[in-house]
């Protein structure tokens, strides 16, 4: 019986812990179901997915920038450069509680926002051996050049911090000395910066570069990137191409040799060279400068070009800007512009050389034949003309000398609107001239089935058409070298970095526009005009003959001509007998009477001076006239000056 | 006397059930221990004797030394000496605190080279105690006064090795204990009880932590626990009214919290189903899974990179064999002594097991276990190493139907 209740009690205790056995061993089967269905989840059906992640964070591409190509003027002077350049960093750990003066100290220095430099200067913490630590070094500032890294040490090594916190004890001076020793460093990368060592020389044609910061693998790259100017349209040749290490990476940037499988050096960018010649464009900005200094105007622009070929040898406009520092930049006043090229505007007279010359060419007119002027007041009864001083008969020489409306727009009657208009497009107003520069306009001309009855008086004399600098430069320089309108150059070559040529660009002719008959005939008008007869008396050069055209437009101010505000102009060229330069002076609003000969005469002049003498031109003192000149002896004089 | 010399084994009797897929475990942790360490470019610095791989093979030759002395003394003798080992133990977790933290953590008593983690052999004379204490006709175990004296056993160490801290190790004493009381056939009201109450303050701590940071004042997570938590159930760091400089410190920490286990998710995910071969694996290779914790704690991520789902499956099944076996062993223990102390370090496996694989496949929010026998670690090899020699005892003396 007891034995009996024993085993059966033995029994029941088996019983329950067979079943206590079997609990427990089922739990332990379903937890390792749970493991075995979710390895089989992550590792055969996200496989692809994490295999993807795996190799994305893996893989990385580095960018190295390469080196880009330098511009240069037409004699190698180096118009635009690189600089190499560092990044500026903070160690933390010499700065401490000194933070916010530190910051304030090193915004003022570099001219930069004082918040970033503030944020940047905020604790950040990594963690090292599990263990949180500070990360003492901070990137401050990217592209810093060496000058200004010891000039930002010179300056933090006076910079009163002792003020800036008061009741110092002596142990925060000995720290504030280290500070200023310490607190700031260069990291040394392969980085570039642009720099223009002539400054604010040829700025608008230069342009000037932009870093772009670009996320690339997840990591800051900066790239530059030619933003205006001749940077900009020569950028893809500038930049050169992007040296790139393609590695499988470390995270903390630890590189292992042994994983990488591309790596391709920067390949250094394409120089520029340039048909610009320093010098000219030095005297051209002087000179410009000079005579703003005087007219005061709201802009100006000067062109100066070879007329044979269309070589722009310098151009300036005005208000102008300091390409190596693009921050500067005044938004108000535009003041990156290139105005040669992208301002419009009626022209007024100066576009009376087209008016003349579609005449002579046309054979409507010869420079002799008389115009009844009306004394300076005409009128058909719908609408009227006026001189500033009025005159009876001219010759057609003499309308051009003294700028007549009147006289012009009898003229331009007989040549008629069809014809008219076709001189104006040939000479290539109303579309852009092709210049390798950004941000050129065309101008605009109507055209003629647009035209009023009142149109065509307008137009003769410069009026409800707009044309841009270049475009009227251009005009003249067709004049200038016998008819022919050539395409505005500025680029001359593109270098290999080691000086070799790639490719050379060569002048181009567009149409012949005149026949050289007219032209010189038309020459020889303009040379009246900058005489002792003509508007542009102040033109007039000792030892050279100027064949030029002034020209006085009246601005639309709130829908009306205004007689305060003008455009003074002056185009012309020299020497006359076999023209080597061509040179726009145009200012916008200038203080006083806007006469183009009282504004812009003068400036040419002094710049027509100097740039004889800078290119060494031949004197015309002997000069005459051309059509009383024998045939041989303007064939001789052409050569000479060849 | 004679019948009971007759009725002992030899203890040359090995049972290779449990002790081949150790042997095979351990050759493939000092493998993958080798892989990871290699790759790191570790061994470039040190001398050929200080490399995680060597002192791996000497840490599990002395477990094998030990695993086989305690085989060789009868478990009863063991059980009888477990409240010796138990305050030893007790004592060791205690002199861990004279030592400076390391990785913010006091957890290793270190002399000379050496770096004893008593928690690990804390786990194992816990073990033997509360085996030996609950072995008892059934009728006691329904007392609450043994009830309480149980949960003060396990509370002692769980709680010194808490606050090292070590909130891994000191959880796994929870379902160890659990499922010794309930083998031992404490009543299951009071088990239930047990479970609803650790439920509620589990809860409670969590609530605390996540919500309203250190209200509770007795029971505190670290911060990078807590953090870790937030990444498992995949919660911002950043307070919704944070500023934005304490919103950057907080995103920073959450992609730091978040990255060791995204890359071992990654690196197990990539393996697929061959891996990518050994000392081939990538995370590894380029330190996307930390040099830190690759060939311990993350070593599972390893060999699921480099030998694909094949290789993690036979980790899962040589483990589930060991299981299995302690589990068989523990059935047909010859008492309740032997029964209640293999089921105890069966459990200890098992946890070791789920917890260290369930954080390398995102299951869980990480906590730092060794994964027994693969992980690099000399105590945790040598403790590992000492409860299969247990359960060989137990084997040994198991009865014979």
């Amino acid at each position: 019986m007891n034995q009996r209740a024993h085993s059966m009690k033995t029994r029941t205790v088996y019983a329950k812990q067979l079943r206590r056995m079997v609990t427990f061993a089922v739990m332990l089967l379903l937890g390792f179901l749970v493991i075995a269905g979710r390895l089989v989840y992550i590792q055969l059906f996200l496989h692809e997915e994490l295999l993807s992640k795996a190799q994305e964070k893996t893989r990385r591409t580095w960018l190295r920038e390469s080196e880009r190509g330098q511009i240069l003027d037409r004699q190698g002077v180096l118009l635009a450069s690189n600089q190499r350049v560092r990044i500026l960093c903070a160690n933390l750990a010499y700065i401490d509680r000194y933070n916010d003066a530190m910051a304030k100290a090193i915004a003022t220095y570099l001219e930069v926002d004082e918040s970033a430099i503030r944020d940047r200067l905020e604790l950040a913490y990594v963690t090292v051996k599990g263990q949180e630590v500070l990360d003492p070094h901070v990137r401050l500032k990217v592209k810093v050049t060496h000058e200004e890294f010891e000039g930002l040490k010179a300056y933090l090594a006076q910079y009163p911090f002792e003020e800036v916190h008061q009741g110092l004890h002596a142990s925060d001076l000995g720290f504030i000395e280290k500070m200023r020793k310490h607190a700031v460093f260069v990291e040394p990368v392969d980085d570039f910066k642009r720099i223009y060592p002539n400054g604010m020389l040829a700025a608008h044609t230069l342009g000037f570069t932009r870093s772009q910061e670009t996320i690339h693998g997840g990591h800051t790259v900066f790239l530059t990137q030619g933003v205006a100017g001749i940077e900009k349209t020569c950028d893809d040749m500038l930049k050169g191409a992007i040296g790139w290490t393609e590695t499988e990476r470390a995270p903390r940037k630890r590189e292992l040799r042994e994983y990488r499988y591309r790596d391709l050096s920067p390949r250094a960018g394409m120089n520029v060279v340039l048909t610009l010649d320093a010098g000219l464009q030095a005297i051209v900005e002087e000179e410009l400068q000079k005579g703003v200094e005087q007219s005061h105007p709201t802009s100006a622009s000067i062109i100066l070009v070879r007329p044979q070929t269309g070589e722009i040898l310098a151009m300036a406009s005005y208000p102008t800007f300091n390409p190596n520092r693009p921050s500067t930049i005044n938004r108000s006043n535009s003041s990156d512009k290139n105005r040669a090229i992208s301002d419009q505007f009626e022209p007024g007279s100066t576009f009376k050389i087209v008016s003349i010359a579609s005449a002579l060419s046309e054979g409507t007119s010869r420079l002799e034949d008389k115009v009844f002027c009306e004394n300076g007041r005409f009128s058909n009864g719908r609408w009227s003309l006026s001189d500033d001083h009025g005159y009876g008969s001219l010759s057609v020489m003499e309308v051009l000398a003294k700028s007549s409306n009147i006289g012009t727009y009898k003229i331009i009657r007989r040549v008629g609107e069809n014809r008219f208009h076709k001189y104006i497009s040939d000479f290539g107003f109303g579309s852009m001239t092709g210049i390798q520069l950004p941000g050129e306009l065309s101008g605009t001309v109507h055209p003629v089935r647009h035209w009023r009855d009142v149109t065509l008086s307008r137009v003769a004399i410069g009026y409800t058409i707009s044309v841009t600098p270049l475009q009227i430069t251009m005009a003249m320089a067709a004049i200038a070298n016998g008819g022919y309108l050539m395409q505005p150059m500025i680029i001359d070559r593109i270098e290999y970095p080691d000086g070799r040529v790639m490719s050379q660009y060569d002048p181009h002719e567009v149409r012949q526009v005149l026949t050289s008959k007219s032209t010189r005939q038309l020459t020889e008008a303009l040379t009246r005009v900058a005489s002792e007869h003509g508007t542009a008396r102040r033109a007039q050069l000792e030892d050279y003959t100027v064949a030029g055209k002034t020209g006085t437009a009246r601005k639309i101010v709130n829908g009306h001509y205004s007689y305060a505000k003008h455009l003074a102009s002056f185009v012309g060229f020299l020497p006359a007998e076999s023209p080597e330069i061509c040179i726009s002076v145009l200012f916008n609003e200038p203080e006083g009477t806007g006469y183009g000969g009282i504004h812009s005469a003068p400036v040419f002049k002094a710049i027509a001076e100097r740039a004889a003498n800078y290119l060494n031109l031949k004197p015309s003192n002997w000069y005459l006239p051309a059509h009383e000149m024998p045939q041989e002896l303007v064939l001789q004089s052409q050569a000479m000056a060849y | 006397m004679l019948m009971n010399a007759l009725s002992r084994p030899s203890p040359t009797q090995v049972d290779w059930y449990l002790l081949l897929p150790a042997l095979l475990l351990a050759a493939m942790g000092v493998a993958f221990i080798y892989s990871a360490a290699t790759v790191h470019g570790l061994d470039d610095y040190m001398r050929w004797y200080q490399h995680p791989y060597l002192r791996q093979i000497l840490a599990l030759l002395v477990g094998l030394g030990l695993g086989a002395a305690v085989c060789l003394v009868d478990y009863h003798s063991i059980a009888r000496w477990s409240l010796v080992f138990y305050w030893a133990s007790l004592l060791l977790l205690l002199i861990v605190f004279l030592y400076e933290p390391r990785y913010g953590a006091r957890r290793w008593i270190s002399v000379g080279s050496l770096a004893i983690q008593p928690s690990e052999f804390a786990k194992l004379a816990t073990i033997c105690s509360l085996a030996n204490y609950l072995s008892r006709p059934a009728n006691e175990l329904s007392s609450p006064q043994l009830l309480l004296r149980t949960l003060l056993m396990i509370g002692l160490p769980f709680a010194l090795i808490l606050i090292e801290p070590d909130l891994g190790s000191s959880i796994v004493l929870i379902p160890v204990g659990l499922s010794m009381m309930f083998m031992a056939g404490i009543p299951r009201r009071y088990l239930f009880r047990l479970l609803a109450g650790a439920a509620l303050l589990v809860s409670l701590v969590l609530v605390d932590a996540l919500y309203y940071p250190r209200l509770i004042p007795v029971f505190q997570l670290e911060d990078y626990q807590t953090n870790r938590i937030r990444v498992y159930l995949g919660m911002p760091f950043a307070a919704p009214d944070a500023s934005p400089s304490e919103r950057r410190k907080a995103d920073f920490e959450e992609r730091r919290f978040t990255y060791n286990v995204d890359q071992a998710m990654i690196s197990v995910g990539s393996g697929g189903w061959r891996g990518k071969g050994w000392c081939e694996g990538t995370q590894n290779a380029l330190g996307y899974l930390p040099k830190k914790v690759a060939h311990n704690d993350f070593i599972f991520s390893v060999i699921a990179e480099e030998w694909g789902f094949l290789g993690s499956v036979s980790v899962v099944i040589l483990h589930g064999m060991i299981i299995l076996r302690g589990l068989v062993i523990a059935a047909m223990a010859r008492d309740g002594l032997g029964r209640v102390l293999a089921v105890g370090l069966t459990m200890l496996l098992f946890t070791h097991v789920f917890i260290n694989i369930g954080v390398n496949i995102r299951l869980l929010p990480v906590t730092g276990l060794p994964l027994p026998f693969l992980s690099a670690g000399g105590s945790s090899a040598i403790s590992f190493m000492m409860a299969l020699g247990l359960l060989q005892n137990i084997k040994r003396h198991q009865r014979n139907y």
